[in-house]
């Protein structure tokens, strides 16, 4: 059997293998394998020259994949309903003190809220910050 | 010795690629380490991380998860003990305080909630807690919120799936309803009596009045007729008193006519006497003008029989 064809089956595996997995990193080896085999049909003597130059071209490509990644990035996700909670309009079902906390309903979900004010029940308020668990409320009139 | 080194390199550049590029899905976030310090968080999509010096120490899901907290035995206010099951929503929001804040949050997260919710119980009665979901979230929230901010998980929800009082709790509670629906069957039963016994007296008493007027007016009617009788009956013997008297007056005058006289009388009177004699009576009291008439019997009698013999 000669080495190329052997890279070349080796390339083919890995890319589906890379199809079925979705890890992306196999595409990359099964590149360098490629090219692997195109060096193996080149020079089919130098094994050593060839594992090498494969290899190389996979950390490059892998290399490569940062800009690819920070491309992709930009690209638009699913939201959590929970991050896009500042700005939004509650209803307080239980009275903020300064220095203490009370509860606001935002859209079915009750949060522990503060607040500089001291707000009273039923009032309309705005979300100004979200902590992990407490958010910081303010009065919805002073926006408007 | 060549296949030996190559087979090393292609192992060691395999695991390299393999541990740079990481691919992180939608809702779930890595905690990534760098040299053992915090050093940023993998989001979702295509990551590059540098092996050997980056170590991905935790994935955390981000979507809201759920933990059965197995049946706790509870006491209320009015000293109960109940079996609470209940439910909790948690998601982790902030992946690297879910990381380093607590050792294992789950587990946190499940004591924290069933100690709260035994002192929210602790303060409510048994009807309360039985219909009182609203109270317990609201209850709850406050207190598993200042509890759980410091270790980046937030607790949505506490659900009350099922309480379960004491059996013989329940029973005392059938044996009420029970008590309760008898004693409203009963106080009817005694009002439909009531109504009934009324109903009949007023009827009983309004066919007596019925019944006593109508005696009265019978007796009324009787006794106009009676009198009206009576009074045909007066008239009608008065008319015969009279008719007697008119016709006793027509006699005396046709007696008189007649020209009654001593010899008549006397005649009569002895006639009587006779009749008077023929009476069962062996004692005949006669009166003394009497015996004068008889006396004069015979003096009577002896006329006649001259008188006949002249004849």
């Amino acid at each position: 059997m000669e080495a190329w064809v052997i890279w070349l089956i080796a390339a083919g595996v890995l890319l589906v293998l890379e199809m079925m997995t979705l890890t992306f990193y196999l595409l990359w080896i099964s590149i360098g394998a490629l090219v692997a085999a195109v060096v193996a049909w080149l020079v089919p003597d130098a094994l050593l020259l060839q594992v090498i130059i494969g290899c190389v071209v996979a950390l490059v490509l892998t290399a490569f994949t940062k800009p690819l990644a920070r491309r992709l990035r930009t690209s638009k996700g699913y939201e959590d309903a929970g991050t896009e909670l500042v700005g939004k309009q509650g209803v307080v079902v239980e009275a903020i003190e300064p220095g203490q906390y009370g509860i606001v309903k935002i859209g079915g979900d009750t949060w522990s809220a503060t607040s500089t004010q001291s707000i009273g029940k039923d009032e309309l308020v705005r979300v100004m910050k979200r902590g992990s668990t407490i958010i910081e409320v303010e009065r919805w009139e002073e926006f408007i | 010795m060549d296949l030996v080194i190559i087979a090393v390199i292609i192992i060691v550049v395999f695991m390299f690629i393999s541990l740079t590029v990481k691919i992180v899905p939608q809702q779930r976030v890595g905690v990534v380490e760098r040299l053992g310090k915090f050093h940023r968080l993998l989001t979702p999509g295509l990551n590059i991380l540098i092996p050997v010096i980056d170590k991905v120490r935790i994935n955390h899901d981000l979507r809201i998860q759920q933990a059965n907290v197995p049946p706790q035995t509870v006491i209320t206010k009015d000293n109960v003990q109940v079996q609470i099951d209940t439910i909790i929503f948690y998601q982790v929001v902030g992946p690297e305080q879910a990381t380093y804040g607590i050792s294992d949050y789950v587990y946190g997260v499940r004591n924290i909630t069933t100690a709260t919710m035994r002192q929210i119980i602790g303060k409510m009665e048994l009807d309360e807690t039985l219909s009182g979901r609203e109270k317990i979230s609201s209850d709850i929230r406050i207190a598993l919120d200042e509890a759980t901010e410091k270790w980046g998980v937030r607790i949505e929800r506490v659900e009350v799936i099922d309480i379960k009082p004491p059996l013989d709790i329940q029973d005392a509670m059938d044996k009420q309803m029970k008590a309760e629906r008898n004693k409203r069957a009963i106080v009817l039963e005694a009002e439909a009596a009531k109504q009934d016994m009324i109903l009949r007296a007023e009827g009983d008493k309004q066919s007596k009045i019925l019944k006593a007027e109508g005696d009265k007016e019978a007796r009324i009617r009787e006794a106009e007729g009676l009198r009206q009788a009576q009074e045909l009956e007066a008239l009608g013997e008065a008319k015969a008193i009279e008719a007697v008297a008119e016709a006793e007056k027509a006699r005396i005058q046709l007696l008189r006519e007649a020209g009654l006289d001593e010899q008549v009388l006397a005649y009569r009177s002895f006639e009587a006497l006779t009749e008077v004699s023929k009476g069962p009576a062996n004692k005949v009291f006669i009166p003394s003008n009497a015996i004068e008439t008889l006396g004069s019997i015979g003096a009577i009698g002896e006329m006649f029989k001259s008188k006949e013999g002249k004849k």
